[in-house]
């Protein structure tokens, strides 16, 4: 993925779509901020999710954070190597690092993500 | 700061974990930090929330065999997973606290600056009882390569470290806008847990419960530029308590999800 043809939420969730899936990860600036990952949890496929929702946790030494969807729809995979190689997410957190696909319930929620040149910002600032 | 001193009332495990999720959650709302002092009305174990729950099968039954004149110990105490991560933790003879302060939504990960802080709080407040308590980080010793079952037989740089054991440990979880730290600081050697010492053993003292609860909030209100008011949990607050307690840390589906 192309970081720079991403949507982002303000939590650091980044989403690509496509044919009405979205594809959902964390953006390699959250990567950084959680330092040394140990485990991370995803939900079940079949889930429903609303903006806002919480979809996964992950932790990092000594701190659980959790992981918001981005979006409204519901979860047709999930990516099962990841928790296994939490490595990815610091080298390759755009493309083998993705977490969730989504199928959308609508294309509403995507208006209130930022583009790539926002996302910058509030991670510069 | 609301300071919430909860050591004569001492609630169940399911019941403590609920009343910090209740006030982290709220805090976002709020925007008023929360430092509670609190006790456990029996020994209780805590899991991390990582944790596979049959781990603390092998460590109860090696507890058991090493003194079986204790009846006690024969029954494994009661459980809970926390919702914060790192090892177990047998509550029984310590101090716990718990601090949730604001924070932005869009910030991740451990807050290094809370963690030290408040373990800079915890050195000064015990060394005001004369007990000497030093980050692992500056002991120069090397961390353990293998992940222990008991949180206090891990080490990290910054848990607190008196005479080469592991003595004060936290952990952290943000929700929105806010994080939570909570912690145990170990004053007496548990049946429970045998290995870990606690303060008193190591230092050959008793350390004043009620001296210390008030070394910390001032430290920790001057640290962090508080003020600290005696309060209690609102209404939504208790509610809410009670709803998770319900939900979540008294149910096996939680507790057991591992």
């Amino acid at each position: 993925m192309n970081p720079e043809e991403l949507l982002y939420a303000e939590t650091h969730e980044w989403v690509h779509v496509a044919d009405g899936i979205a594809t959902i990860g964390i953006t390699d600036f959250a990567a950084e901020q959680l330092t040394d990952l140990v485990y991370l949890d995803l939900p079940a496929v079949g889930r429903s999710l609303s903006v806002g929702e919480e979809f996964g946790e992950v932790e990092s030494v000594k701190a659980v954070s959790t992981i918001y969807s981005p979006v409204d729809g519901e979860v047709v995979e999930i990516n099962s190597k990841l928790p296994d190689n939490l490595e990815t997410l610091g080298s390759d957190a755009f493309g083998e690092g993705w977490m969730i696909r989504v199928k959308l319930s609508s294309e509403d929620c995507l208006s209130k993500l930022h583009d790539h040149a926002t996302y910058q910002k509030q991670c510069d600032g | 700061m609301r300071l919430l001193k909860d050591l004569d009332a001492p609630r169940d495990g399911a019941t403590n974990m609920a009343v910090d999720q209740a006030i982290l959650q709220c805090t976002g709302q709020t925007n008023v930090p929360t430092l509670r002092l609190y006790g456990w009305s029996k020994p209780t174990l805590s899991l991390g929330y990582f944790q596979q729950a049959a781990s603390k099968d092998e460590h109860f039954e090696s507890v058991w065999h090493l003194n079986k004149t204790d009846a006690s110990l024969r029954q494994p105490p009661a459980m809970v997973r926390r919702a914060t991560g790192g090892g177990a933790i047998v509550h029984h003879h310590e101090l716990t606290y718990s601090l949730c302060i604001p924070s932005q939504r869009s910030s991740l990960g451990p807050s290094e600056t809370i963690y030290r802080t408040v373990h800079q709080c915890i050195i000064d407040s015990l060394a005001s009882q004369n007990v000497k308590a030093q980050r692992f980080a500056d002991t120069g010793k090397p961390e353990p390569l293998a992940e222990a079952f008991l949180c206090f037989e891990r080490r990290t740089r910054e848990d607190l470290i008196v005479s080469g054991y592991k003595v004060v440990g936290s952990a952290q979880r943000r929700f929105k806008e806010a994080i939570l730290q909570h912690g145990s600081i170990l004053l007496e050697t548990s049946p429970l847990a045998p290995s870990l010492p606690g303060i008193n053993a190591l230092c050959g003292c008793a350390v004043e419960q009620p001296q210390l609860v008030d070394a910390l909030v001032a430290s920790i209100s001057q640290a962090f530029q508080f003020t600290a008011e005696a309060g209690a949990l609102s209404a939504a607050e208790i509610r809410l308590t009670e709803e998770i307690r319900r939900q979540k840390f008294s149910a096996s589906d939680w507790n057991l999800r591992r």
